[in-house]
Protein backbone atom coordinates (compact mmCIF):
# COMPACT_ATOMS: atom_id res chain seq x y z
CA UNK A 1 0.00 0.00 0.00
CA UNK A 2 1.06 3.59 -0.50
CA UNK A 3 1.07 6.28 2.12
CA UNK A 4 -1.68 8.82 1.61
CA UNK A 5 0.52 11.50 3.08
CA UNK A 6 3.96 11.12 1.52
CA UNK A 7 3.34 8.46 -1.13
CA UNK A 8 5.90 5.99 0.09
CA UNK A 9 5.23 2.29 -0.45
CA UNK A 10 5.06 0.21 2.71
CA UNK A 11 3.83 -3.29 3.69
CA UNK A 12 0.15 -3.86 4.29
CA UNK A 13 0.76 -5.09 7.79
CA UNK A 14 2.20 -1.76 8.93
CA UNK A 15 -0.21 0.47 10.79
CA UNK A 16 1.90 3.57 10.32
CA UNK A 17 3.94 4.80 7.42
CA UNK A 18 7.59 4.05 8.21
CA UNK A 19 8.57 7.27 6.40
CA UNK A 20 6.31 9.99 7.76
CA UNK A 21 4.39 8.19 10.50
CA UNK A 22 0.96 8.90 9.02
CA UNK A 23 -1.74 6.27 9.50
CA UNK A 24 -3.08 4.61 6.34
CA UNK A 25 -6.08 6.34 4.81
CA UNK A 26 -8.10 3.14 4.86
CA UNK A 27 -9.27 3.20 8.46
CA UNK A 28 -10.41 -0.44 8.55
CA UNK A 29 -7.08 -1.64 7.28
CA UNK A 30 -5.26 0.51 9.78
CA UNK A 31 -7.40 -0.87 12.59
CA UNK A 32 -6.75 -4.46 11.47
CA UNK A 33 -3.01 -3.87 11.31
CA UNK A 34 -3.01 -2.24 14.70
CA UNK A 35 -4.90 -5.03 16.42
CA UNK A 36 -2.62 -7.57 14.79
CA UNK A 37 0.35 -5.66 16.07
CA UNK A 38 -0.88 -5.16 19.58
CA UNK A 39 -2.21 -8.69 19.96
CA UNK A 40 1.23 -10.17 19.42
CA UNK A 41 2.35 -12.39 22.26
CA UNK A 42 4.75 -10.45 24.40
CA UNK A 43 8.17 -11.98 23.86
CA UNK A 44 9.16 -13.84 27.00
CA UNK A 45 12.91 -13.38 27.39
CA UNK A 46 14.77 -16.44 28.57
CA UNK A 47 16.32 -15.43 31.89
CA UNK A 48 20.08 -15.28 31.56
CA UNK A 49 22.16 -17.69 33.57
CA UNK A 50 23.21 -15.20 36.21
CA UNK A 51 19.57 -14.21 36.82
CA UNK A 52 18.55 -17.82 37.20
CA UNK A 53 21.37 -18.38 39.65
CA UNK A 54 20.43 -15.21 41.49
CA UNK A 55 16.81 -16.29 41.68
CA UNK A 56 17.84 -19.66 43.02
CA UNK A 57 20.08 -18.16 45.63
CA UNK A 58 17.41 -15.83 46.90
CA UNK A 59 14.89 -18.65 47.02
CA UNK A 60 13.88 -19.72 50.51
CA UNK A 61 15.14 -23.26 49.81
CA UNK A 62 18.04 -22.67 52.17
CA UNK A 63 21.04 -20.47 51.57
CA UNK A 64 23.64 -23.17 52.17
CA UNK A 65 22.09 -25.52 49.64
CA UNK A 66 21.76 -22.73 47.11
CA UNK A 67 25.36 -21.73 47.62
CA UNK A 68 26.48 -25.31 47.04
CA UNK A 69 24.52 -25.36 43.79
CA UNK A 70 26.02 -22.10 42.63
CA UNK A 71 29.60 -23.04 43.33
CA UNK A 72 28.95 -26.25 41.47
CA UNK A 73 27.61 -24.40 38.45
CA UNK A 74 30.27 -21.74 38.16
CA UNK A 75 33.37 -23.82 37.48
CA UNK A 76 36.64 -22.43 38.79
CA UNK A 77 38.65 -24.61 36.35
CA UNK A 78 41.31 -25.17 39.00
CA UNK A 79 42.44 -28.58 37.76
CA UNK A 80 42.86 -27.28 34.24
CA UNK A 81 44.83 -24.24 35.37
CA UNK A 82 47.15 -26.40 37.51
CA UNK A 83 47.85 -28.73 34.60
CA UNK A 84 48.30 -25.72 32.35
CA UNK A 85 50.79 -24.15 34.76
CA UNK A 86 52.95 -27.18 35.39
CA UNK A 87 52.81 -29.11 32.12
CA UNK A 88 52.33 -26.43 29.52
CA UNK A 89 52.96 -22.74 29.29
CA UNK A 90 53.59 -21.43 32.80
CA UNK A 91 52.90 -17.67 32.38
CA UNK A 92 49.46 -18.26 30.88
CA UNK A 93 48.79 -20.97 33.44
CA UNK A 94 49.45 -18.55 36.29
CA UNK A 95 46.98 -16.07 34.77
CA UNK A 96 44.48 -18.92 34.68
CA UNK A 97 45.07 -19.73 38.37
CA UNK A 98 44.61 -16.07 39.31
CA UNK A 99 41.24 -15.91 37.53
CA UNK A 100 40.35 -19.26 39.04
CA UNK A 101 41.03 -17.81 42.47
CA UNK A 102 38.73 -14.88 41.78
CA UNK A 103 35.69 -17.06 41.08
CA UNK A 104 35.09 -18.18 44.66
CA UNK A 105 35.21 -14.79 46.42
CA UNK A 106 33.05 -13.24 43.68
CA UNK A 107 30.46 -15.96 44.22
CA UNK A 108 30.53 -15.35 47.94
CA UNK A 109 30.05 -11.64 47.30
CA UNK A 110 27.00 -12.64 45.24
CA UNK A 111 28.55 -11.09 42.14
CA UNK A 112 27.49 -13.86 39.79
CA UNK A 113 28.20 -12.04 36.54
CA UNK A 114 31.76 -11.22 37.50
CA UNK A 115 32.25 -14.78 38.76
CA UNK A 116 31.07 -16.16 35.41
CA UNK A 117 33.42 -13.79 33.64
CA UNK A 118 36.36 -14.87 35.81
CA UNK A 119 35.46 -18.52 35.25
CA UNK A 120 35.39 -17.97 31.50
CA UNK A 121 38.76 -16.24 31.60
CA UNK A 122 40.31 -18.99 33.76
CA UNK A 123 39.10 -21.51 31.20
CA UNK A 124 40.33 -19.42 28.28
CA UNK A 125 43.83 -18.88 29.66
CA UNK A 126 44.07 -22.52 30.66
CA UNK A 127 43.13 -23.61 27.15
CA UNK A 128 45.57 -21.12 25.67
CA UNK A 129 48.37 -22.41 27.86
CA UNK A 130 47.62 -26.03 27.02
CA UNK A 131 47.43 -25.15 23.32
CA UNK A 132 50.80 -23.38 23.40
CA UNK A 133 52.31 -26.31 25.32
CA UNK A 134 51.07 -28.90 22.83
CA UNK A 135 52.22 -26.75 19.91
CA UNK A 136 55.74 -26.35 21.30
CA UNK A 137 56.05 -30.06 22.11
CA UNK A 138 54.87 -30.96 18.62
CA UNK A 139 57.37 -28.54 17.08
CA UNK A 140 60.09 -30.01 19.25
CA UNK A 141 59.21 -33.51 18.15
CA UNK A 142 59.22 -32.53 14.48
CA UNK A 143 62.35 -30.41 14.56
CA UNK A 144 64.63 -32.26 16.95
CA UNK A 145 63.57 -35.83 16.77
CA UNK A 146 63.77 -38.38 14.02
CA UNK A 147 60.68 -40.24 15.21
CA UNK A 148 58.68 -39.60 12.10
CA UNK A 149 61.52 -40.08 9.65
CA UNK A 150 62.52 -43.46 11.08
CA UNK A 151 58.96 -44.66 11.16
CA UNK A 152 58.36 -43.62 7.58
CA UNK A 153 61.64 -45.14 6.33
CA UNK A 154 61.34 -48.74 7.44
CA UNK A 155 57.86 -48.90 8.96
CA UNK A 156 59.21 -50.73 12.02
CA UNK A 157 59.36 -47.81 14.41
CA UNK A 158 63.07 -47.60 13.68
CA UNK A 159 63.71 -50.98 15.28
CA UNK A 160 63.08 -49.50 18.70
CA UNK A 161 60.89 -52.34 19.89
CA UNK A 162 63.19 -54.84 21.53
CA UNK B 1 17.84 -27.15 42.13
CA UNK B 2 15.64 -29.56 40.23
CA UNK B 3 17.34 -32.93 40.33
CA UNK B 4 16.14 -33.94 36.87
CA UNK B 5 18.18 -31.11 35.37
CA UNK B 6 21.49 -31.87 37.03
CA UNK B 7 21.20 -35.65 36.84
CA UNK B 8 22.69 -37.41 33.84
CA UNK B 9 20.43 -39.65 31.81
CA UNK B 10 21.31 -43.24 30.95
CA UNK B 11 23.06 -42.56 27.64
CA UNK B 12 25.13 -39.73 29.11
CA UNK B 13 26.10 -41.97 32.03
CA UNK B 14 27.29 -44.69 29.65
CA UNK B 15 29.20 -42.15 27.56
CA UNK B 16 30.90 -40.79 30.69
CA UNK B 17 31.82 -44.31 31.78
CA UNK B 18 33.21 -45.10 28.32
CA UNK B 19 35.21 -41.88 28.38
CA UNK B 20 36.65 -42.79 31.77
CA UNK B 21 37.80 -46.22 30.67
CA UNK B 22 39.29 -44.89 27.42
CA UNK B 23 41.24 -42.32 29.41
CA UNK B 24 42.36 -44.92 31.94
CA UNK B 25 43.49 -47.28 29.14
CA UNK B 26 45.52 -44.47 27.54
CA UNK B 27 47.09 -43.58 30.88
CA UNK B 28 47.96 -47.23 31.53
CA UNK B 29 49.57 -47.50 28.09
CA UNK B 30 52.29 -45.05 29.17
CA UNK B 31 54.00 -47.29 31.76
CA UNK B 32 53.61 -50.28 29.43
CA UNK B 33 55.50 -48.42 26.69
CA UNK B 34 58.07 -47.20 29.20
CA UNK B 35 58.72 -50.78 30.31
CA UNK B 36 58.69 -52.68 27.04
CA UNK B 37 59.91 -50.10 24.54
CA UNK B 38 61.91 -47.62 26.60
CA UNK B 39 64.24 -46.56 23.80
CA UNK B 40 61.32 -45.94 21.50
CA UNK B 41 59.29 -44.13 24.12
CA UNK B 42 62.28 -41.95 24.94
CA UNK B 43 62.05 -40.25 21.58
CA UNK B 44 58.59 -38.93 22.42
CA UNK B 45 59.62 -37.49 25.77
CA UNK B 46 58.17 -34.03 26.16
CA UNK B 47 60.61 -31.29 27.06
CA UNK B 48 59.96 -29.03 30.03
CA UNK B 49 59.48 -25.51 28.71
CA UNK B 50 60.26 -24.00 32.10
CA UNK B 51 63.56 -25.90 32.31
CA UNK B 52 64.45 -24.97 28.74
CA UNK B 53 63.77 -21.33 29.47
CA UNK B 54 65.26 -20.94 32.95
CA UNK B 55 67.35 -24.02 33.70
CA UNK B 56 65.35 -24.55 36.91
CA UNK B 57 63.15 -27.50 37.83
CA UNK B 58 59.37 -27.22 37.69
CA UNK B 59 56.94 -29.15 39.92
CA UNK B 60 56.37 -31.62 37.10
CA UNK B 61 60.03 -32.34 36.35
CA UNK B 62 60.96 -35.99 36.81
CA UNK B 63 57.40 -37.26 36.47
CA UNK B 64 58.15 -39.32 33.40
CA UNK B 65 61.37 -40.70 34.89
CA UNK B 66 59.43 -41.53 38.05
CA UNK B 67 56.84 -43.39 35.99
CA UNK B 68 59.60 -45.21 34.13
CA UNK B 69 61.24 -46.24 37.40
CA UNK B 70 57.85 -47.37 38.61
CA UNK B 71 57.38 -49.44 35.47
CA UNK B 72 60.74 -51.05 36.20
CA UNK B 73 59.63 -51.66 39.83
CA UNK B 74 62.31 -49.33 41.18
CA UNK B 75 60.14 -47.72 43.82
CA UNK B 76 62.83 -45.81 45.67
CA UNK B 77 64.14 -44.25 42.46
CA UNK B 78 60.61 -43.37 41.42
CA UNK B 79 59.95 -41.61 44.71
CA UNK B 80 63.18 -39.62 44.54
CA UNK B 81 62.54 -38.43 40.98
CA UNK B 82 59.30 -36.74 41.96
CA UNK B 83 58.13 -37.29 45.56
CA UNK B 84 55.19 -34.91 45.10
CA UNK B 85 53.79 -37.12 42.39
CA UNK B 86 53.19 -39.76 45.06
CA UNK B 87 52.50 -37.53 48.05
CA UNK B 88 50.18 -34.95 46.47
CA UNK B 89 49.24 -35.72 42.89
CA UNK B 90 48.43 -39.43 43.12
CA UNK B 91 45.89 -39.07 45.98
CA UNK B 92 44.29 -36.16 44.14
CA UNK B 93 44.09 -38.14 40.90
CA UNK B 94 42.46 -41.06 42.70
CA UNK B 95 40.04 -38.67 44.36
CA UNK B 96 39.08 -37.04 41.05
CA UNK B 97 38.72 -40.46 39.40
CA UNK B 98 36.41 -41.56 42.23
CA UNK B 99 34.28 -38.45 41.81
CA UNK B 100 34.10 -38.93 38.06
CA UNK B 101 33.15 -42.58 38.46
CA UNK B 102 30.44 -41.80 41.01
CA UNK B 103 28.99 -39.26 38.59
CA UNK B 104 29.23 -41.69 35.68
CA UNK B 105 27.51 -44.48 37.62
CA UNK B 106 24.85 -42.69 39.64
CA UNK B 107 24.46 -39.67 37.34
CA UNK B 108 24.56 -37.33 40.34
CA UNK B 109 27.20 -34.71 40.62
CA UNK B 110 29.53 -34.89 43.59
CA UNK B 111 31.05 -31.50 44.35
CA UNK B 112 34.82 -31.73 44.26
CA UNK B 113 36.88 -30.13 47.04
CA UNK B 114 38.88 -28.48 44.25
CA UNK B 115 35.85 -26.56 43.00
CA UNK B 116 35.17 -25.04 46.40
CA UNK B 117 36.07 -21.35 46.60
CA UNK B 118 38.56 -21.83 49.42
CA UNK B 119 40.60 -24.47 47.57
CA UNK B 120 42.46 -22.25 45.13
CA UNK B 121 44.95 -20.44 47.35
CA UNK B 122 46.09 -23.50 49.33
CA UNK B 123 46.63 -25.34 46.03
CA UNK B 124 48.48 -22.40 44.47
CA UNK B 125 50.57 -22.14 47.64
CA UNK B 126 51.39 -25.83 47.52
CA UNK B 127 52.51 -25.52 43.91
CA UNK B 128 54.72 -22.54 44.74
CA UNK B 129 56.16 -24.39 47.75
CA UNK B 130 56.92 -27.48 45.69
CA UNK B 131 58.48 -25.27 43.01
CA UNK B 132 60.93 -23.79 45.51
CA UNK B 133 61.59 -27.06 47.33
CA UNK B 134 62.57 -28.86 44.12
CA UNK B 135 65.23 -26.34 43.25
CA UNK B 136 66.66 -26.31 46.77
CA UNK B 137 66.55 -30.11 47.17
CA UNK B 138 66.55 -31.72 43.72
CA UNK B 139 66.83 -35.25 45.26
CA UNK B 140 66.83 -37.74 42.38
CA UNK B 141 66.96 -35.03 39.75
CA UNK B 142 70.31 -33.58 40.74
Amino acid sequence: MYCSNCGMKFPDSAYRCPNCGAEPANAAQAEAARTEYTNLEPVQAEPVFSERVQAERSSPAGDAAARGDVSRKVENHLVKSIIATICCCMPFGVVSIVYSAKVGPLLQANNIDAALEASKKANMWGNLSIGVGILVQALWLILYSTVFMDTIKDGSFGGYFN
Amino acid sequence: MDDSVTRLDRTRRRAELAKFFCGAALACAIPVFLRFAPAWAERFYPRCLWRMATGLYCPGCGTLRALQSLAMFDFEGAFLYNPFLFLLVAPLVFYLCAIYLIRAITGRRVPSILSSPSAVWPVAGAIAGVWIFRNVFPLGLG
